[in-house]
């Protein structure tokens, strides 16, 4: 025992092995803080150019600006006015519907099972080398 | 009857050893696992036919051995004149291979998962604690510093960084150095996972992670250019292989050398990977490679890895203790480089207990970042020990 630890004294085993671990640790957390002001600037910045572009037209908002209940009168011609507040009811809940589903869905390329994020992974590097057969 | 014998004489017959024989059993071995298991059939399938070329034994003409094989320049120069192979030998001794092919990987290589998370970029640097434990562990069975360093980064499982650090530190150690960590990363999906499920419980593998955001075109660009400088900075010893990674990435993501990243990540590389192949097989001829060094630098190889990913798996544990959004230990062991192998198996791991989880992107972060984390740890023993 004491003749291994006299060959690690002398190989200077302890002092490398610390400087070693604490010099990756330190380039890397170096590289964490490059990385996280990066992104960081960069959210900032895109933020600061839409601010400046104006505010963007809302996808998510309703098809039409007038109220809905004079919408459905208005494009359906109907004659029975009872019907009126069903027919309100029933597009508001559809958009409703509509926008709710959209909100859970992933964007393109952000997520979700069949996202083109998790699929380009899940095709690309799954493959072993090799393995592929024309 | 001389004539007969003059004749056998001129075969390699008479001259060839058991270690020859043994060697070329490895080869066959090899090239074997390499078509039937489609183990690293890339790597193997050239290391392999390289053992069986390195040790074809001496060809005896008019009375002088000719070796057309070995990449020992003592040894070639007693014929007056060097082997082609010395020639392709070069490559390695010089370390010049190796940097190429980090040229080629950073031309492969998609940082938007590690960018998408940065924190991920620590358990690149935990994994690498098994480097230095390992070159403790070298110093205590008798190995001189210098080989203990070069036997040390097997724990990267970064073939190329393996190959450029041992042709540095300790040339003569290169064939079994590079055989260790190639065979070892072929042997990834074996060794690890048997040690991330004894670290995790059932509830760790069973965290799912959230989608990162999405990580822009600029953040992609400045990125290798910003790393680079950092890397080199912290460990100039480095600048060549990490200087070689983030070109080669610069060449993929600034949009206007696509002709190039092409060549660097397909033709290039491969041809670079045979050379390596060929020139690291033909190296482990039989007197060098069949001693008792060969066995502890095998098992000291192996031990390297176990606590490279035990490393890896522990520190993604500890993050999870002040973060609010949990990591899945499992990818912490894909913080040793072997990409995207180890990335693979964390995904394999984790889906055994939830088919619905999909870890193989996340674990592509600290992936990546383990090649980096490994270059950087080359180049700090090359400072420290060079």
């Amino acid at each position: 025992m004491a003749d291994i630890w006299q060959k690690i004294v002398q190989g200077q085993g302890g002092l490398i092995t610390a400087v070693g671990i604490i010099g990756v640790f330190i380039a890397l957390t170096c590289l964490y803080l490059f990385i996280a002001g990066m992104r960081r600037s960069s959210r900032a910045w895109r933020r600061r150019r839409r601010q400046r572009a104006g505010p963007a037209p809302d996808s998510a908002s309703p098809p039409a600006a007038v109220p809905v209940a004079e919408t459905a009168a208005g494009s359906t011609g109907g004659e029975n006015d009872d019907e009126e507040p069903l027919r309100a009811a029933a597009a508001a809940a559809a958009f409703l519907q509509l926008r709710a589903r959209a909100a859970r869905a992933p964007a393109p390329g952000r997520g979700g099972p069949g996202s083109a994020w998790r699929m380009s992974g899940r095709l690309g590097l799954m493959q072993r080398p090799g393995r592929r057969r024309p | 009857m001389d004539f007969l014998f003059n004749l056998l004489n001129c075969t390699a017959l008479l001259n060839l050893t058991w270690g020859n024989l043994l060697m070329d059993a490895v080869g066959i071995f090899f090239i074997y696992i390499a078509i039937k298991k489609h183990y690293e059939p890339l790597l193997l399938v050239p290391i392999g036919m390289g053992i069986l070329m390195g040790n074809v034994a001496p060809i005896v003409i008019d009375g002088k051995q000719i070796f057309f094989m070995l990449v020992n320049g003592e040894i070639a120069r007693g014929t007056g004149q060097y082997s082609v192979m010395y020639y392709l030998y070069f490559g390695v001794r010089t370390g010049i291979y190796p940097a190429l092919i980090f040229l080629g990987i950073g031309a492969m290589t998609d940082f938007s998962c590690l960018l998408a998370r940065p924190k991920l970029v620590l358990l690149g640097a935990a994994a690498q604690v098994g480097i230095f434990v390992t070159y403790l562990g070298a110093l205590a069975l008798g190995f001189l510093p210098h080989e203990a360093g070069a036997i040390g980064i097997i724990g990267g499982a970064d073939g190329p960084t393996a190959i450029f650090l041992s042709s540095i530190l300790a040339p003569e150690l290169v064939a079994p150095i590079a055989i260790a960590a190639y065979s070892y990363m072929a042997l990834v999906p074996v060794i690890q996972p048997p040690i991330m499920k004894l670290l995790t419980t059932r509830r760790e593998r069973l965290i799912r992670m959230s989608t990162p955001p999405p990580v822009s075109r600029r953040e992609k660009i400045l990125f290798p250019i910003g790393a680079f400088l950092i890397c080199t900075v912290v460990a100039p010893g480095s600048a060549i292989l990490t200087g070689c990674f983030f070109f080669g990435n610069l060449l993929k993501e600034c949009g206007v050398t696509e002709r190039l990243a092409q060549t660097a990540r397909t033709s290039f590389v491969d041809i670079v990977t045979i050379l390596v192949g060929v020139c690291v097989g033909c190296s482990a001829s039989a007197d060098t490679f069949l001693q008792p060094r060969s066995l502890l630098i095998f098992a000291l190889g192996a031990f390297s890895f176990a606590v490279a990913t035990a490393s890896g798996v522990l520190f993604a544990k500890f993050m999870n203790l002040f973060s609010r959004d949990k990591i899945n230990p499992l990818i912490g062991a894909a913080g040793v480089s072997a990409v995207p192998d180890s990335a693979r198996v964390a995904q394999m791991v984790g889906q055994e207990e939830d088919h619905q989880n999909h870890l193989l992107m996340h674990a592509m972060g600290p992936n990546v970042a383990g090649v980096i984390g490994s270059a950087m740890a080359a180049g700090i023993l090359w400072s420290l020990l060079g």
